[in-house]
């Protein structure tokens, strides 16, 4: 693996080279956000971010995507493709969590048997620059619960690693190595490394919350019809806030939209946690209360995604913890649920 | 009611950005055929003023 | 705070010993610092749950109409002899116990079905608010202690003062104690001084030009990610299906498209027309901060401007789209 060490102040100028040749996404921050988006001209990346509101997915499964446009005619209905192809990207300043997230939604749009185009394009094409989590930003990080780690270079393509002086720049995959041109040709020591090594354990101890992840799946299985799931959800008030800030949730709904003889197919996010989500033509909704959305949200994340993919449907970023309206603690859920 | 419900209506549109004359509200009576040739008169050269409506037009 | 949390505690144990609620809706500490969250209790002994603080800022009402309309729900098809009764205790304050007028008045359940344990507030904290306060910093510890708020992030300790960081719906707030209420917890709050320039902000925005109002409008509506996390708190917004979920037609697209954004919020606003209480639940909850209250205190002011009303204030009004005067305001009415 090459590894570079670069000088901290070094790392504006490389991101603007960069976005040169390639769309580079990066935090930036709107008003009182700090939010994930492509850089637009002469714009420069927000750098003492602790983590974007939105999950960088925006960027392979935006919210709302055309997946084809169609017209009507004499003739009949003539057919078109809704999406250009992608551009290179560079996705900058991921944050390990969410780098994560990406592997884990591979598992999902990218399946020997199942493969998602419109995901899969923009996948591709993007270079993913994850900036390791020296310090973890948020009391409500718990990414080594759910086999993360704030130095994890996991779905990473280049990792950054802030070292005081310097950046470390590790060049984790063929598609990173491509970046290789921009970061100078100080190549990192041995003394680099172990100092890595030192900042990767202090970081792990700066976590302190911890959840049972990995044991929940069968207390789970074993507990479907259990009357913990009748109080939980009471105060949840159905928004869709936890899943569309989620860096993993990906549940989508296609929608037809026409104007005159015009019309597209829309693919956009779609919620669990909304009545219409389950709801059948029949008007019957196999979901139809908040308990039984609540229960699918929790066990998709820490039972079903284990059963088909062998991880857990969480990366950790707290997010949904930290932004939830009335504080409906996933953690706690899922500590609760450990003591059944 | 109706008087009500336009009231509001019309100062909130025009509050958001609306052209307040893109937003007009009178009584017409069945009867009143005169009446009602000038009003859309009126209302079309005021529209007419203001041009195509853009805003809150979707566009596939 | 202490003493009134010690006393609802208290009365909120003897409402529900004595069964006169089934089941009681209020606060109680959040797993972050400096939170609260909703709360259900049903026994006894659950009361010391309780907290009443300057951290709850949702508006319980909107549990309120949905515990009690699944009840309704419920013994739809029950025969009449049969029919059970349940009381749903809350802990209110001034909105909220507007909130519930307005459902009053709205015909929603009736009086008897809820019992309301009035709390005196001086105010809530925004929490977006205390975040750019804080700079973004994560807050890691956090005490309340008079008005100063002592706040340990991962930067360092920091003091705030607690009149920086209320709500914008709290400082002008006309009714900060309850309305109506079965019990009442502690002396009445005093007035909020920033009362008399409610509608300051709302009359700024009218100075600017049309195009100026638009381009703030639709700035604004950018934000919005469609999780509907300001209607769902709302405790107006109780349609059963939301005209966003109406399929037949389908009145607004799902989509990321501008417009659609805006007629959602558009259509969302416009029907709070003489029913938003400005409890500030849709700002607090909205995770992408839009600036909702710009144009929820707008129709604020025209209904008390136009017709006297303002929302929640009297069970003995009607809903002001519900009735008329002969006198009503007609000059906007178009006469060539």
């Amino acid at each position: 693996m090459e590894k570079r060490l670069i000088k901290k102040d070094a790392l504006t100028g490389i991101i603007g080279k960069i976005a040169q040749e390639a769309v580079v996404f990066a935090p930036v921050k709107v008003e009182d956000n700090v939010l994930f988006k492509a850089l637009e001209k002469g714009e420069e990346p927000f750098l003492t971010y602790a983590n974007s509101k939105n999950a960088p997915k925006n960027h392979f499964f935006p919210r709302s995507e055309v997946m084809l446009r169609y017209t009507r005619t004499a003739k009949g209905v003539e057919f078109a493709g809704g999406q250009k192809e992608a551009e290179a990207t560079v996705l900058f300043g991921v944050r390990p969590c969410d780098a994560r997230s990406f592997v884990l939604l591979d598992l999902l749009f990218d399946q020997e048997k199942y493969k998602d185009p419109y995901y899969i394009d923009k996948r591709q094409k993007a270079t993913i620059v994850a900036l390791a989590c020296v310090h973890p930003p948020y009391a409500t990080c718990f990414c080594t619960s759910v086999d993360g780690h704030p130095l994890s270079a996991d779905g990473a393509d280049v990792l950054l690693t802030d070292l005081g002086e310097e950046f470390l720049a590790e060049f984790v995959t063929p598609k990173g190595e491509k970046l290789l041109k921009y970061f100078g040709d100080v190549k990192a020591d041995a003394a680099a490394e172990a100092k890595k090594e030192a900042v990767a354990e202090q970081a792990a101890k700066e976590i302190k919350s911890h959840i049972p992840a990995r044991e929940v799946k069968p207390i789970m299985d074993a507990n479907f019809d259990s009357p913990f799931w009748n109080t939980i959800h009471q105060k949840c008030i159905a928004c869709g806030t936890c899943t569309y800030l989620c860096p993993t949730c990906h549940c989508f709904d296609i929608t037809d939209e026409m104007k005159r003889d015009d019309g597209r197919r829309l693919r956009n996010w779609d919620s669990c946690m909304y009545p219409m989500f389950t709801k059948e033509t029949s008007g019957h909704n196999p979901r139809p209360t908040q308990r039984e959305r609540w229960r699918q949200r929790a066990m998709h994340k820490f039972s079903y995604y284990p059963e088909n993919f062998n991880a857990i449907a969480c990366v950790g970023c707290g997010r949904c913890v930290m932004y939830c309206p009335v504080n409906l603690d996933i953690r706690k859920i899922v500590t609760d649920i450990s003591k059944l | 009611m109706a008087r009500r419900k336009f009231a509001t209506l019309k100062s909130f549109l025009d509050y958001i950005g609306i052209e307040g004359d893109r937003t007009i509200f009178t009584w017409v009576s069945a009867s009143e055929g005169e009446r009602f040739a000038n009003v859309i008169k009126g209302v079309t050269a005021k529209v007419q003023a203001l041009g195509p409506a853009t805003k809150l037009v979707k566009e596939l | 705070m202490e003493n009134i949390e010690k006393k609802l505690r208290e009365e909120a144990k003897r409402l529900l010993e004595e069964k006169r609620v089934d089941a009681l809706v209020g606060f109680e500490a959040g797993t972050l610092p400096l939170t609260a969250t909703p709360c259900f209790i049903t026994s006894p002994e659950e009361a010391d749950r309780l907290v009443w603080n300057a951290f709850c800022s949702q508006n319980l009402a909107k549990y309120v109409h949905d515990l009690i309309s699944q009840h309704h729900n419920s013994q739809k098809r029950v025969k009449p002899e049969d029919r059970k009764k349940k009381v749903v205790g809350v802990v209110a304050r001034g909105c909220t116990t507007r909130s519930i007028v307005l459902h009053l008045q709205e015909r929603q359940y009736g009086r008897d079905e809820v019992t309301i344990i009035g709390v005196p507030c001086e105010g809530y904290v925004d929490r977006k608010a205390l975040t750019a306060a804080l700079d973004g910093a994560d807050i890691r510890e956090g005490s309340l202690t008079g008005d100063r708020l002592d706040i340990l992030t991962a930067e360092g300790k920091k003091e705030i003062p607690l009149q920086d960081v209320l709500a914008d719906n709290c400082r002008t707030c006309r009714f900060n104690n309850p309305i109506i209420h079965d019990v009442m917890i502690g002396e009445p709050a005093p007035a909020m001084p920033g009362a008399v320039q409610e509608y300051a902000e709302v009359e700024e925005f009218e100075k600017l030009s049309t195009e100026e109002r638009w381009r703030y409008f639709t700035k604004e509506m950018s934000k919005c990610i469609r999780c509907y996390a300001c209607r769902q708190a709302c405790p107006s917004c109780y349609c059963p299906t939301c005209f966003v979920e109406q399929t037949q037609p389908q009145w607004v697209g799902l989509g990321e498209d501008a417009t659609d954004t805006q007629v959602f919020q558009l259509m969302r606003l416009f029907h709070m027309v003489g029913r938003c209480v400005d409890c500030g639940s849709c700002v607090s909850v909205c995770p992408m901060g839009v600036d909702l209250r710009k144009f929820l205190k707008k129709l604020d002011k025209d209904v008390f401007d136009f017709f006297g009303n303002r929302a929640g204030v009297s069970l003995d009004d009607p809903p002001p789209l519900s009735t008329f005067k002969e006198d009503d305001k007609e000059d906007f009415i178009y006469n060539p």
